[in-house]
């Protein structure tokens, strides 16, 4: 009995393994649970400041804490120790939640588990409990039920050109939603088959500072033209990783690259860039590849070098 | 063997109707088809094949289909009532559910007194543990085994279940205890997807 019970164990494991990229991540992210993410020395501690005009605080990935005048907005909020259970996070947030006292916006910019954090959201919602949750149509699916007040916005239809899709006041800070070439869903083939087009950029406006969060994003030829002839950017952030082809232009409905990243800056004519989205989970392939191509590529390309803001983790940048 | 066939197809199209006309007018062709193929992929499970002296594990696959799930985690968006696709948020953010649960040992019973195939309509509660139920979460249930013995005669029999999921339920251990002499207990590496 128990020998055909071992070959039917034995065979169920071999064809689970065979071919299954997840349980070899898995396998090693186990082994990597039992080290601690990279400590950052000398955090920052208030990261919210009294009369700023524009600041932004790379928490990591695509977590960035925005404070535009005395609004405090924190993109694809991510303070966990891994996505998904299988990626690990390779340094800790740039800030730690305690120091953080005001929080007036969350953005979403689509469902992926890197991006919707729900260990992240229980945190934030434990301490701001009443923040603004805003997220394109769609992504409601894939929220639990939260205290924060839920604001959907309409997507961009970018497929038929329409690349704005809904600006609300929230708040009193103007949000829109802009187009985004990526994919929705949360669980695989919800966004590969089953057509959830849970995703966009934001435009944030609030005074006279305009920011715009791309989400993650490809390359398009008109769209980030459009957003330069409509919107005067102030700052920035766009994904340049996760890359293993990182010298390409971008790979399509997926991410830009850093080659693609500066090409948006070119045609988004923003007063500076902050590349997110690389160095701070496992990946495949080195993690910080991006940045150092983007720096590669800064070489030969002087002119944006003084538009191109590379924030470690945790650093800060003040703009007057 | 063609009975399992039979009740598969009724249960796969009976819940590619449910989901094409319970769910909203969004939903595609492409979409219902591959979540229908998808509910085919069965779930290895061994069986307690004993009579008064022998005891021994007997393998059998099952599926699951459910008609109905009402979460008590849906944001105020979103329906907490689905049928037959369940988005896993909802399931293992805490709900519960009805099931029916076809299932069939490879091979016949060598003690017990039973047929391979039953069907167990019963009822199931998730409570989510870790990340909403995403990372980790748990079951328990009470369903109904609707299965004949060799002489032909309706041998039914109540169980209860406990499980536990990970990987936003994908993957699952699920063990029942059932209220019958026959076989007191099944366990299985449960795979579902939405």
């Amino acid at each position: 009995m128990f020998k055909k019970f071992q070959i039917y164990i034995y065979c169920f494991i071999l064809i689970s393994i065979s071919g299954c990229r997840t349980i070899y991540d898995l396998a090693d992210n186990i082994a990597n649970n039992f080290s601690s993410p990279e400590r950052i020395k000398n955090k920052i501690t208030n990261p919210i400041k009294e009369n700023v005009r524009l600041s932004a605080l790379w928490v990591g990935h695509a977590t960035v804490l925005i404070q535009i005048y005395d609004k405090v907005i924190l993109t694809d909020p991510f303070f966990t120790n891994n996505i998904a259970e299988l990626q690990k996070r390779i340094i800790e947030p740039g800030i730690d939640l305690k120091d953080l006292n005001r929080c007036d916006l969350i953005l979403l910019s689509h469902p992926h588990f890197d991006h919707v954090n729900l260990g992240s959201l229980a945190l934030l919602e434990d301490k701001f409990p009443d923040c603004d949750l805003v997220f394109p149509e769609g992504l409601e699916e894939f929220l639990p039920k939260l205290s924060f007040n839920f604001h959907r916005l309409k997507c961009a239809k970018q497929k038929d050109k329409i690349y704005v899709g809904e600006t609300k006041e929230i708040n009193g800070v103007s949000i829109t939603t802009v187009a985004a070439y990526h994919w929705g869903g949360r669980y695989g083939l919800d966004g590969l088959i089953w057509g959830c087009e849970a995703f966009t950029g934001f435009i944030i406006q609030y005074k006279d500072v305009t920011v715009y969060f791309s989400g993650d994003t490809a390359y398009d030829n008109d769209f980030f033209k459009f957003l330069g002839n409509n919107y005067k950017i102030d700052i920035e952030f766009i994904p340049i990783g996760p890359c293993k082809d990182c010298e390409k232009l971008d790979k399509r409905n997926r991410h830009v690259y850093p080659k693609g990243a500066l090409r948006i800056l070119e045609d988004t004519k923003a007063n500076l860039m902050v590349p997110i989205h690389y160095g701070t989970i496992k990946e495949l392939s080195d993690p910080n590849k991006p940045k150092y191509v983007l720096e590669d590529l800064l070489l030969s390309k002087p002119e944006l070098k003084s538009r191109v803001k590379i924030l470690n983790i945790g650093e800060q940048i003040i703009i007057k | 063997m063609f009975k399992l066939l039979n009740i598969l197809a009724f249960l796969s199209l009976f819940s590619f109707w449910g989901v094409s006309h319970a769910q909203n007018n969004k939903l595609n062709f492409l979409e219902v088809a591959t979540w229908s193929l998808i509910q085919l992929v069965p779930s290895p499970a061994f069986y307690q094949d004993k009579d008064n002296s022998n005891s021994r594990l007997q393998f059998g696959l099952k599926w699951n289909f459910t008609p109905v799930n009402y979460s008590f985690n849906a944001n105020k968006l979103i329906t907490p009532l689905q049928f037959f696709k369940v988005n896993p948020m909802r399931r293992y953010g805490g709900s519960v559910e009805l099931f029916v649960q076809p299932e069939w040992t490879t091979s016949a019973y060598k003690y017990s007194d039973i047929e391979r195939f039953s069907i167990s309509p019963g009822v199931r509660s998730y409570i989510p543990f870790i990340e909403y139920g995403e990372y980790l979460s748990g079951s328990f249930g009470l369903k109904y085994s609707v299965r004949k013995d060799r002489q032909n005669i309706f041998n039914n029999t109540l169980g209860v279940e406990l499980g536990v999921y990970t990987f936003y339920g994908i993957v699952g251990l699920n063990f029942t205890y059932n209220f019958t002499n026959d076989s007191k207990y099944n366990f299985s590496l449960n795979l579902k997807y939405y």
